[in-house]
């Protein structure tokens, strides 16, 4: 296992080609130096990643582009609409739908877009890269990732949809997904990224950053459906900055995937920002879901909303952090953090840690986080009236998901992760 | 239709139901009246399959034995409970819930789904019969619904369910005038010679729209006193003292 560290180093020099080298350059160092995480750190208590980083991925990833029709398959709603499909890290421009690109909404790979001002600037600027080995690996192997440019003043109603998809058939392979969003001044748009599987056995990684900047007066939606195979592990980093008078909210839901880590960040950098962070993970079997977020209240007046829930079955393990940090310029300061979980078995387990950092003496903040069991009164209604104890239990629990789906605007990607959750509760539910 | 032999139930250590014995036959009603805390609820409870209790002696329901049935096997063979206290369900719709619960009731009695558009049209029939606003069946299941709106919801879903057997338990309360005179026209129109029903009431007002077919004491875990529907204006009149002391002596 000592070697690990040097393997992705080597894999780093076989690999001449690089859109930002000295960056690349840079974050390869960074991670060398920092290694991977262990248990130690805070941030990894509970998720251990012996699994990820004792595994030989393979880094290129034979040929083997899914079809439009493959994509469509799997998420048929998107048709129609402005879609990217990420494979491997790259964009496959054939399966992609890039056929009606509204007025105002730029889409390009890293490669294209790194002379564009805007790309200089907020590439790789929120991501933690020298704090976190995986946000340092992303930027040192992203080399061709997806830039999402929103104009100043354009207002995209329809959802830009994004497949995140790893295509390897036989062998365990991991790719680098990285995705920058710019919104201009005054700008609206919704995206909604779906990380996917193409083959449902194969071991595979996911390591990905997202990057949005918010700027003033823009608002941005952004959903995040997380169902990659059961085998996969997925660290996901989405970093946020937002400007005054700017609104952000993401909704993200983890379903897929036998380690799956979010960590996501927000910076709330200006006047009278507001932020929704909304949240659903379940998990079943041995599953483990882990969710750190942190929301930093830099500037007066801002409002953040976070409320994360989790269904846990089987032997599955649910981790929440939520983190608010409040800096001594941060006066009226309004921020709800709430965490609630459901297990549904004995063994399974849920970690979860409020923890509040105020500096400001001016502000409202208030968090709570509860575990608990399904209500057997509600339980015992709905079998009274005929329904069978498994049907009723979906549909309990999938009323408690709905508090988390019902924040996603775009209605055909609702309804669609509706199924997807009430399916999975059937098979979490025993 | 419904036979109970010495019937017991127990709840953490404490007896509740201490022997009780009751027959019904098909297209009967039965009122069932007794003083507080004497195990009504727990009677209905117990028919419906709530797990909570220890529970003795014999249930035949249409030749099965019922206590060996799970609570949605006695639905879906014909068993029907209004709760006392209705729970409120955040986030399942009233008419979701109804769907579900029709169509389980029907797959397990060998029939097809029903479409959205007989389904549709059932609920209006039966929505009209209890006199209820639409608005109701978009709402979560009884979530902010008044005393009253929980009971009236009770019998629009014992309409659609069309049981055989409906236990009533204390429908009446909580209902104003009105509402009383419309949701026991609802029941009545769903009487006929085959469907039975047990209606748990303190009220013998309740009884002079849903007229029984015999009245029975429920007192201390045990019925004590059965009789005609004369019973009750009897009890209206005098308390349950006298029955206090008729068991006692
Ligand atoms: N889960 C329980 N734990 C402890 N005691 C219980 C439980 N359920 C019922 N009891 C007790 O059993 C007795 C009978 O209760 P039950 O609800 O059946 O009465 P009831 O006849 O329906 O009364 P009411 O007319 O007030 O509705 C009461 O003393 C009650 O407190
Ligand atoms: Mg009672």
């Amino acid at each position: 296992m000592a070697t690990t560290v040097e393997n992705y180093l080597e894999k780093y020099s076989a690999n001449q080609q690089r859109e930002f080298p000295l960056l690349q350059d840079k974050a390869l160092a960074h991670f060398s130096r920092m290694g991977f995480p262990t248990s130690k750190n805070e941030e990894w208590k509970y998720t251990g990643i012996a699994p990820i980083i004792s595994k030989d991925f393979s880094f290129s990833i034979p040929d083997n582009k899914c079809s439009a029709e493959e994509i469509l398959q799997r998420v048929p709603f998107v048709q129609g609409s402005v879609l990217i499909v990420l494979e491997n890290g790259k964009i496959n421009h054939e399966a992609s739908d890039l056929s009606s690109i509204p007025a105002g909404l730029v889409i390009k790979t890293l490669g294209e877009a790194k002379n564009i001002v805007d790309v200089k600037t907020h590439y790789n600027r929120y991501a933690d890269v020298q704090d976190d080995a995986f946000s340092a690996l992303n930027t040192a192997f992203a080399n061709d990732g997806l830039v999402l440019l929103i104009d100043s003043k354009a207002v995209i109603e329809k959802p830009v949809y994004v497949v995140q998809v790893l295509s390897s058939d036989n062998v365990a392979a991991i790719a680098h997904n990285r995705i920058l969003v710019v919104a201009g001044k005054n700008s609206e748009a919704k995206i909604s990224h779906l990380a996917v599987s193409k083959n449902e056995n194969t071991e595979t990684f996911s390591n990905t950053i997202i990057e949005v900047f918010v700027d003033e007066n823009a608002s941005v939606e952004y959903d995040l459906l997380q169902d990659e195979n059961e085998k996969s592990f997925q660290i996901c980093g989405t970093h946020v900055y937002q400007s005054a008078n700017s609104r952000f909210s993401i909704n993200t839901v983890a379903l897929g995937g036998s380690i799956l880590k979010n960590k996501l960040h927000i910076k709330l950098d200006g006047l009278n920002c507001e932020t929704h962070m909304h949240g659903l993970y379940v998990a079943g079997g041995s599953q483990l879901i882990d969710n750190h977020t942190a929301v930093y209240h830099s500037r007066p007046h801002c409002n953040s909303n976070e409320l994360y829930k989790g269904i846990i079955g089987g032997k599955a393990h649910g981790v929440f952090n939520g983190k608010i940090f409040v800096e001594k310029d941060a006066q009226k300061t309004n921020a709800y953090q709430s965490n609630k979980n459901i297990l549904l078995s004995n063994d399974a387990v849920v970690n979860a840690k409020p923890q509040l950092e105020i500096f400001a003496d001016d502000v409202k903040c208030t968090h709570g986080a509860t575990t608990g069991q399904m209500d057997d009164e509600s339980l015992f209604y709905l079998r009274s009236r005929g329904i069978n104890e498994n049907d009723a239990k979906a549909m309990l629990n999938l009323a408690f998901a709905n508090d988390i789906l019902n924040n996603i605007t775009v209605e055909d990607l609702r309804n669609y992760i509706s199924g997807l959750v009430e399916a999975k509760l059937k098979a979490v539910a025993y | 239709m419904l036979e109970i032999r010495n019937l017991t139930a127990s709840v953490e250590g404490k007896q509740i139901l201490k022997g009780l014995n009751l027959k019904i036959g098909n297209g009967e009603v039965h009122a069932i009246m007794g003083p507080n805390g004497s195990g009504k609820s727990t009677l209905a409870s117990v028919l419906a399959g709530r797990e909570d209790y220890e529970v003795g002696g014999e249930v035949t329901y249409n030749g099965k034995n019922l206590l060996e049935l799970s609570p949605e096997e006695r639905a879906q063979a014909g068993m029907f409970l209004a709760f006392q206290y209705p729970v409120e369900i955040a986030g399942v719709s009233n008419a979701t819930f109804l769907k579900q619960a029709v169509n389980s009731i029907r797959l397990a009695n060998g029939k097809e789904k029903m479409d959205s558009k007989d389904f549709l049209k059932l609920m209006k029939e039966k929505m009209a019969l209890v006199e209820m606003d639409k608005t109701m069946t978009q709402r979560s299941v009884n979530e902010g619904f008044s005393g009253g709106e929980k009971k009236r919801n009770e019998i629009f879903q014992m309409a659609m369910l069309e049981p055989k057997l409906c236990v009533l338990d204390e429908t009446d309360s909580g209902l104003d005038i009105d509402a009383l005179k419309i949701v026991s026209n609802g029941v009545n129109a769903l009487r006929n010679n085959e469907r039975s029903f047990i209606v748990i009431t303190h009220y013998q007002r309740l009884l002079d729209y849903i007229v029984p077919d015999f009245v029975h004491v429920l007192y201390n875990g045990r019925i004590v006193k059965s009789g005609p529907k004369e019973l009750a204006m009897e009890l209206e009149e005098k308390g349950y003292d006298w029955i206090k002391e008729e068991v006692a002596a």
